[in-house]
């Protein structure tokens, strides 16, 4: 049984602060054009059980004049932390090393930042969806991680089936978040990792796919280093403790249209 | 599961049925208690009762119509905080990334174009 099929390798103790792949309860949304959804009266009791339903205001009363008139559709439920923990601490981080510099002890520097609500008060979060809104993939391709733009959310005793929808991300405020009802393991953490890269750079990694295709082994690492010369070397380990390196291309003085043989601009 | 109808007279006086009062146990002068589950949905019966049980059906009731009932009942169980202490945020080192210049990123970021079949901006 693999880490995507077997809850106790797939959750972990929530930490004592929010960590990327923590489960919470809190909004999401979607911004529409005005007559995409059918609206409501403003404002609307909050949907109890969460996870269901949604609240649907036009923005403004008429449409501005410089752009189209939008829609805004929460939602009040399940959803997963997609930004990275460097980020969720990155202002927080400078802060204490600031102090720091300005001769405060650590944990001085610690509690003073600490009691900073507006340090990173933004945090990218998906929703957690059932399954039966799924379109286009195949519940299979999900729950295995296969599928691009998904990641799956395994049953538990604690925890309902469902998968997160990378297209669905949103900011919202911090304060918006319930404390984590599961966190991911770590190994399922890295799985994240690359379905997020996946979701938001597919491209770029298919080139990684095609090198590990044609060297016939997978990529378990990448550095960047740089030579004497400052040009770009991308060190890839392969398993098995191979070692690739790709050089960037020497460069290479562009030529002079008008002077090139035959070329009478 | 029984059910039983009675029609709201003037002024909201309403009567129970003789075979429900008996079942129910409800004597004259007891004390009905109204505990409201949902919107236009109410538990009732003699007090104490609908009380006692009104936790145990709206978790149920809730449950069933939740996408996710497991999150329901801890919720409603409390087990979740929604207005969290989470204040033992940690220090990590900042890491400058190795400085790459624009024409390593422009390699680092490049790959073949993939084939598009984009409906246009419509």
């Amino acid at each position: 049984m693999g880490v995507l099929s077997d809850p106790s390798a797939f959750y972990t103790s929530p930490g004592s602060d929010w960590a990327q792949g923590d489960l919470i309860i809190a909004p999401t949304a979607i911004l529409w054009s005005t007559g995409e959804r059918p609206t409501h009266k403003y404002p609307q009791p909050a949907p109890v059980p969460p996870g269901i339903g949604s609240v649907v205001y036009d923005l403004w009363n008429e449409a501005p004049p410089f752009a189209k008139a939008a829609t805004i559709e929460c939602f009040l439920g399940p959803a997963m932390i997609l930004t990275d923990d460097c980020a969720l601490d990155k202002d927080f981080n400078v802060k204490v090393e600031k102090l720091m510099e300005h001769g405060k002890s650590e944990a001085d520097a610690l509690a003073e930042a600490r009691l900073d609500p507006t340090l990173d008060p933004l945090v990218v979060i998906a929703p957690i969806l059932p399954y039966k809104e799924l379109r286009s993939v195949s519940p299979t391709a999900v729950r295995t991680a296969q599928a691009i733009g998904y990641f799956p959310i395994l049953e538990s005793d604690e925890v309902d089936e469902g998968f997160v929808d990378f297209g669905r991300a949103v900011p919202v405020s911090r304060q918006l978040l319930s404390e984590p009802f599961a966190a991911l393991s770590r190994d399922v953490k890295n799985i994240l990792c690359w379905k997020l890269a996946q979701h938001y750079a597919v491209r770029n990694l298919s080139v990684d796919a095609q090198i590990a295709a044609a060297v016939g082994k997978t990529i378990v690492a990448s550095h960047i280093i740089a030579d004497n010369k400052n040009r770009l070397i991308v060190e890839l380990e392969l398993e098995g403790g191979d070692c690739l390196r790709l050089r960037q291309e020497p460069r290479q003085a562009e030529a002079n249209p008008s002077r090139v043989r035959g070329n009478r601009g | 599961m029984q059910t039983h109808k009675s029609v709201a007279r003037d002024r909201g006086v309403t009567t129970i049925p003789q075979d429900l009062r008996e079942r129910a146990g409800v004597a004259v002068h007891d004390e009905l208690s109204w505990v409201e589950l949902d919107r236009d949905l109410w538990l009732v019966g003699p007090k104490g009762r609908p009380e006692q049980a009104a936790p145990v059906v709206e978790t149920t009731l809730l449950a069933q119509q939740s996408p996710f009932p497991k999150l329901v009942r801890r919720l409603l169980a409390g087990e979740i905080a929604l207005s969290p202490k989470m204040a033992e945020r940690r220090h990590t080192p900042t890491q400058e990334p190795p400085a790459v210049n624009e024409e390593q990123m422009i390699m680092l970021g490049s790959a073949p174009e993939p084939v598009r079949r984009g409906r246009g901006r419509g």
